[in-house]
């Protein structure tokens, strides 16, 4: 065991080593924004597109950050305290993914594009064919997606794919398959195998997870009735911290009761146990539930439309 | 102001003496607390020691209204168990108690003092941990409920209830112990 004096000895040193790697990021920090300010160019050639889309990962890289730092010191923080600090995580975290994403040219990251994130800047890369898609569906249609989902783990091909009910047989009618073949510099292969998204586990696969981190664990339970194809996973899924708030043995009456039937839901377990909307964010804005991004407590606590805009697939009309 | 509060304060102006106070007068009781989720005294210190990184690293303010303490311990708690997680993830045990005993000891005299706290830090030991750690904040810590439940994060009921229910199963441990429980 250390000393009292040994441990500030130890402490001190890591602090100023800290000091010294800040001062480094700082100045990476400028280089960083003008490759990823070009990037996004090379991307979307529709400029309102871009830059809705780039004020979306600005928005949601300072709010993950807000809540990583939420998550470390319990709530209560002043996130003004040091300005600098988001922004030199988004840098770190660009940084990083213009390392180990280099080939994956085509996609704009507008999700959980920060330094705690499990996964790489491709993961969540949601690219200009998709948002057509979706906007060939409904007039903004992707933008939509974008606010609901632009800050989450959510944010991600697969779940774009699943939430607008495209199956994997209409993956290559929506990818030009000639051109990410004949691109191999632009486009990454194998980021865009449709095996690979449309497996169970994809979100675990190494490609996918980024340098240093593991893939997040499921710590979620989710009953989905038989037959249901209208709702998201998450509407049926009820978070470990929100079953450790209303108590395990209390979950397991609510789990006997409704398991397998349609009112296993997230809306009537916050109606059975009167979970208000500042508790329900407490228990959802712990680190990994952070990560994973399951809910967005405007629309779970919002009108019933917001609910069911929410909570429900869309499926392909046209 | 609290000790830890005002020597905190001391710390961003640029006094490092500041570090240095907090660090001795929280470190015990931090490495105890924390080894009630790790039951590794080593790990708890590795993780006492990522607390204090953070604190003075990243320099939060605590604007919630909690003491010091009880905001020392939250961030020290979120930092345990995230490491948990990681190793729940790479499937490493956490339970595995390879140090010295001795260090247990000590730190248990060092900080708890009185034989009979430390025969119920004992006995604590066999509890569950979710009881370990309400018991720790309440009776070794002397926070209030509503203290404990803002590091817990939970609702002050939902504190009261476990730490009733702590409250018996450590009665019935000490009782196997041969101690007379002695209820408030």
């Amino acid at each position: 065991m250390k000393t009292s004096e040994e441990m500030s000895k130890s402490v001190m040193e890591k602090v100023r080593a800290y000091e010294v790697h800040k001062a480094a990021v700082r100045k990476r920090v400028t280089a960083v924004s003008v490759t990823a300010a070009a990037l996004a160019v090379c991307i979307f050639t529709g400029a309102a597109v871009t830059g809705n889309l780039r004020l979306g990962a600005a928005k949601s890289a300072d709010n993950a950050v807000r809540e990583e730092y939420d998550i470390e010191y319990g709530g209560g923080v002043d996130y003004e305290a040091d300005a600098t600090e988001s922004i030199e995580h988004a840098g770190e975290y660009s940084a990083s993914d213009s390392k180990t994403n280099s080939k994956d040219a085509n996609g704009a990251g507008i999700g959980n594009d920060t330094a705690f994130c499990s996964h790489v800047f491709g993961y969540h890369a949601i690219d200009g064919w998709l948002l057509d898609y979706a906007d060939k569906i409904e007039p903004e249609s992707s933008q939509r997606f974008i606010e609901l989902f632009g800050k989450t783990e959510d944010c991600n091909r697969r779940f774009f794919m699943d939430y607008y009910g495209i199956p994997k047989e209409k993956y290559w009618e929506i990818y030009d398959k000639n051109f990410i073949t004949e691109n191999p510099d632009c486009y990454d292969k194998e980021l865009y195998n449709p095996d690979i998204w449309f497996s169970d586990d994809y979100y675990k696969n190494p490609l996918f997870v980024q340098e240093g981190k593991t893939a997040p664990e499921e710590n979620s339970v989710i009953i989905r009735p038989k037959g249901d194809t209208i709702h998201t996973d998450r509407y049926f899924t009820i978070c470990e911290s929100l079953i450790d708030f209303v108590g395990e043995e209390e979950f397991n009456e609510f789990r006997d009761k409704y398991g397998g039937t349609a009112d296993f839901n997230i809306l009537k377990f916050i109606d059975e146990f009167g979970i208000s909307k500042e508790d329900f964010k407490k228990c959802t804005e712990t680190q990994l539930l952070a990560t994973y991004g399951i809910y967005n407590t405007d629309y779970v606590y919002g009108t019933p439309e917001m609910q069911k805009e929410y909570f429900e697939k869309h499926i392909i009309t046209k | 102001m609290e000790n830890g509060a005002d020597a905190y304060r001391r710390f961003l102006e640029g006094d490092e003496k500041g570090l240095e106070e907090i660090i001795t007068e929280y470190k015990d009781g931090l490495i105890l607390y924390l080894n009630g989720y790790v039951s590794n005294l080593d790990l708890a210190e590795e993780l006492a020691e990522d607390t204090f990184v953070r604190l003075f690293t990243k320099k939060p303010k605590n604007k919630g209204g909690a003491s010091f303490k009880t905001w020392l311990y939250t961030i020290g708690r979120n930092i345990a168990l995230d490491a948990l997680r990681k190793m729940k993830r790479r499937h490493e045990e956490p339970l595995e108690t390879h140090y010295d005993l001795a260090d247990e000891e000590n730190l248990e005299e060092n900080y708890l003092r009185e034989e009979r706290k430390i025969a119920v830090h004992r006995a604590m030991n066999n509890l569950r941990a979710e009881y370990r750690e309400v018991l720790w904040l309440t009776y070794f810590e002397g926070l209030s409920n509503k203290e404990t439940a803002e590091i817990l994060k939970k609702k002050v009921h939902a504190v009261e209830a476990t730490l009733s229910r702590a409250r018996a199963a450590l009665k019935k441990e000490l009782e196997k112990e041969g101690f007379i429980y002695e209820n408030e």
